[in-house]
């Protein structure tokens, strides 16, 4: 008798199955003198520690999820024909970096996906970051989502303005079948009152031409203690910037640690 | 392109997997430890559940092998016992219809007195403490080794004398008896059958309490 050939097929590895153990802010935070020095949190207390310090918190094997800043991770809104593939385009759009898609919905004829990518000058700023010799690394979120998790669940078009200690972050972000997605998203650390209004503004224009999103309708200043400027300075350039739309609403919210505390949102949700 | 991709472009391209919440791009070396981790362990999963399911085939072929060899075990028994039951019922038969040959044969027996008072006397000489295993009755002149016996005990040629029949009887004693008790026996048996008018010759032999006795009736 003829014994079937036994077949083994790859196992699929689903990092979704694994939870982080602790969630780490890659954008620097101020802690005394030190410059290189990260909020993070194993999903209670949110901590800050230099890097030389945080390297006895995260222990080896430790499943880390991160966080990155939006220029350090590509993350974009896509809509594909029905002509196109998505892995088509990720082939001819990205190189040696991780890259990921999630498909969210069907739009008009279009399908719609957020495609996540970190290129390999971003791979090599990372390693130096964490103290870590082999990285276990289960999670990789951009800033804007994990922020956008922290805050209240809203509808239609978004403007969030990230006051930190050394940069305004702002991220132009829309709700797509329950999906946060980041339309665009941009930084600010000079200028900051000429710079912030001409960046909103064009945010703003890129959404409603580009993403035939809805105009930005909400506004939420993210800030804490150590904010570079004030909120009331950001609402008054936020409000010069998007002049002419009477039912903007703005909502200002006192959390340093808004994207550690989002990313586990969005873990526990 | 990076390792992961390949993977991912084996999807459908409007499906996600089961628990995928957002897109997140690890790179391979970051992941090499939780892939090993989650590898081995769906590995295993699928080893245990490929032994499982071996398992459970194996049982259910045990389990059929177990219920088809009980069956047939049942069904030989069942068969064995109509067969029995089929057998019995045939040599019941065969003994009756064998008795009633016997029967039949007994009564077509024309003789001066009826075979059942014969009977009646060989079996009224058990009160002498014999218990009989077999008694037979046969319509026979020939009378074998008894032949010389008869002549000496009865002083009558065999040519002379009509032989009527022969009883032949087995049986035991209930302890164990000398000559003296053989004689009483052959008294008594051939006073009996003389009161009905028949002469008769006994032979007996004892073996221990193991008695063999042949009766000549003869005129």
């Amino acid at each position: 008798m003829k014994l079937p050939k036994l077949s083994f097929e790859e196992p699929e590895i689903d990092l979704w199955t694994v939870k982080p153990d602790v969630y780490i802010d890659l954008r620097p935070f101020p802690y005394g003198v030190s410059e290189q020095a990260y909020a993070y949190s194993f999903g209670g207390e949110v901590m800050v520690s230099p890097k030389e310090e945080l390297a006895s918190a995260v222990e080896e094997g430790t499943k880390l999820g991160i966080i990155l800043p939006n220029n350090m991770i590509y993350s974009k809104f896509f809509l594909v024909s029905q002509e196109q593939d998505i892995n088509d385009i990720l082939k001819d759009n990205f190189g040696e970096g991780a890259v990921d898609a999630f498909y969210i919905a069907d739009i008009g004829m279009d399908r719609a996906y957020v495609v996540n990518a970190v290129d390999m000058a971003s791979k090599r700023i990372i390693e130096s970051q964490i103290p870590q010799a082999e990285l276990s690394v289960v999670r990789v979120l951009p800033a804007s989502f994990a922020v956008a998790h922290f805050l209240p669940r809203s509808s239609g078009t978004f403007l969030v303005v990230e006051c930190r200690p050394y940069e305004v972050y702002l991220y132009a972000c829309a709700v797509v079948e329950g999906t946060v997605v980041t339309l665009s998203s941009d930084v600010v650390k000079t200028n900051v009152k000429e710079s912030l209004r001409e960046k909103i503004i064009f945010m703003n224009h890129k959404a409603v031409r580009f993403y035939r999103a809805d105009s930005i309708l909400q506004v939420f200043v993210v800030t804490g203690e150590n904010a570079i400027v004030p909120a009331e300075g950001i609402l008054k350039y936020v409000s010069s910037a998007l002049k002419g739309k009477a039912d903007i609403s703005t909502e200002v919210i006192k959390e340093p640690f808004a994207s550690v505390k989002g990313a586990w949102l969005f873990e526990k949700d | 392109m990076p390792k992961m991709l390949p993977r991912t472009r084996k999807r459908s391209r409007d499906t996600q997997s089961g628990t995928k919440k957002y897109a997140n791009p690890v790179f391979d070396d970051w992941k090499k430890s939780v892939a090993e981790e989650i590898a081995v362990r769906e590995t295993t999963s699928l080893v245990i559940g490929k032994c499982l399911l071996c398992f459970a085939l194996l049982c259910v072929l045990l389990a059929s092998f177990v219920v088809t060899e009980r069956m047939q075990i049942s069904g030989k028994r069942d068969t064995e016992a109509v067969l029995g039951e089929v057998n019995r019922v045939l040599n019941e038969h065969g003994n009756v219809i064998r008795e009633l040959e016997t029967y039949e044969r007994y009564a077509d027996m024309r003789m001066k007195v009826p075979l059942y008072l014969q009977f009646a006397v060989i079996a009224a000489s058990s009160k002498m403490g014999v218990f009989w295993d077999s008694v037979s009755f046969e319509q026979v002149s020939d009378l074998g080794s008894l032949k010389e016996s008869f002549v000496v005990e009865t002083g009558r040629n065999t040519d002379s004398v009509k032989i009527l029949g022969q009883w032949k009887v087995k049986g035991f004693l209930l302890r164990e008896a000398d000559n003296r008790w053989t004689l009483s026996f052959k008294d008594a048996v051939e006073g009996m059958f003389s009161l009905m008018g028949l002469k008769s010759f006994v032979s007996a032999a004892l073996r221990g309490t193991d008695l063999e006795a042949t009766v000549i009736l003869y005129e």
